[in-house]
């Protein structure tokens, strides 16, 4: 069958929409690179030395590039995806018997934004010593905090 | 609950009236004479006199069991028969106590588990300072089970407070036992094995009945 360059080009696009590529404009690569090289590194070590362990971390960097909030990563990045992570850590490590439950279980953090969630109800997973985090990066960042914390917590505790 | 209807034992009127006014008060009874008269209410006080009679006293109800200003006060002899109305546990109230209901539960993980564990020989310590060690057994895999052995922990921790205020029981515990086991079976069993006290109980199993704290606070009393 022809397909006509119309049809082809529409097809390329639908293609490109489901699978999520997208391409990070300079402004986002640039704000990206900005927390990458600064708050994100800091954060990890908190969260290491909290554990007394190295965590793994894997990050869908260009997932987590949203469009036209590049002057917001710094702080949403941090509040969505970090904050909850290291006070769920605290409560959790507070104690030697947390530490060593924490370090038998939690080998690994995948953080992304593939399924559109901007609720903790619904953006933690945690699977064969695996934390995967999938939340929007700039939505209900400050409100959502606490809830996000509570769910982290708990999702954590009954695992370990 | 039906299966578990078949399992009480058969009680007197006497006994099932002492137990609610004790234990659930607010259950609403229909009580039919020997003579063939109703009356609905709640039990405002039930007792032996010297001649061995029980006399009760009823707090009547309304149409609409709303409690009124009338009481009545018979002998629990003349009481030809009594109906609960919408018990909280029934089959709590007909086994006076000794099968309860089953929680449910959700799921828990075995850090949260191994606290309670560790929290329970803390509020013992601190309630009555006497050591009684960390509970051991062994932790199963699946999360409600968990939150099950997470509950009764809870539920055993309170029954050996209670039990201890007793002087003689707390004496009796410190000389003897430093230890605590909690063993997986089917029924409960309590025994005390050199300086260890171990509850066998269907710990793991979340269909069970959940554990009786009187039935189990006079199995404790027995090896003290």
């Amino acid at each position: 069958m022809h397909t006509s360059p119309a049809t082809y080009f529409w097809a390329s696009t639908e293609f490109l929409k489901k699978i999520k590529i997208k391409t990070m404009g300079l402004l986002e690569k640039r704000a990206v690179k900005a927390f990458q090289d600064g708050s994100y590194k800091k954060l990890t070590d908190e969260i290491n030395a909290i554990t007394g362990y190295t965590i793994e971390f894997e990050i869908n960097w260009d997932s987590l590039a949203e469009e036209g909030s590049a002057d917001r990563y710094e702080d949403c990045f941090t509040q969505v995806y970090f904050t909850p992570l290291i006070a769920g850590l605290k409560e959790i490590a507070a104690d030697e018997m947390g530490k060593e439950a924490l370090k038998e279980a939690l080998k690994k953090v995948i953080i992304k934004n593939e399924g559109g969630y901007i609720y903790g109800s619904s953006a933690y997973k945690f699977s064969n010593g695996v934390l995967t985090i999938d939340h929007q990066p700039c939505t209900n960042a400050e409100n959502g905090l606490g809830e996000r914390t509570t769910e982290l917590t708990a999702i954590l505790m009954k695992n370990l | 609950m039906n299966d578990l209807l078949k399992s009480v034992p058969a009680i007197n009127k006497q006994e099932l009236l002492f137990y609610i006014a004790e234990h659930f008060p607010a259950t609403i009874l229909s009580i039919t004479t020997d003579a063939g008269r109703s009356y609905t209410g709640v039990v405002c006080t039930i007792g032996k006199v010297k001649n061995d009679e029980t006399f009760l006293v009823l707090q009547v109800a309304g149409d609409r069991n709303e409690l009124t200003t009338r009481f009545l006060h018979l002998t629990v002899g003349k009481i030809e028969s009594i109906e609960l109305i919408n018990p909280a546990d029934l089959t709590n109230i007909l086994s006076l106590g000794k099968i309860v209901k089953s929680e449910t539960y959700e799921s828990s993980g075995k850090l949260e588990t191994q606290r309670v564990l560790h929290s329970f020989s803390e509020a013992i310590f601190n309630a009555h300072a006497v050591n009684v060690g960390v509970p051991t057994i062994a932790l199963p895999a699946d999360g409600l089970k968990l939150n099950r052995i997470l509950k009764l922990t809870q539920k055993i921790q309170q029954v050996i407070i209670d039990l201890l205020k007793e002087e003689d029981a707390l004496t009796s515990w410190k000389a003897r036992y430093s230890k605590i086991a909690f063993i997986n079976t089917d029924s409960l069993a309590v025994k005390g094995v050199d300086n260890s006290v171990e509850i066998h109980f269907a710990f793991e199993n979340i269909h069970a009945p959940e554990i009786s704290a009187e039935e189990l606070s006079d199995l404790l009393m027995s090896i003290l």
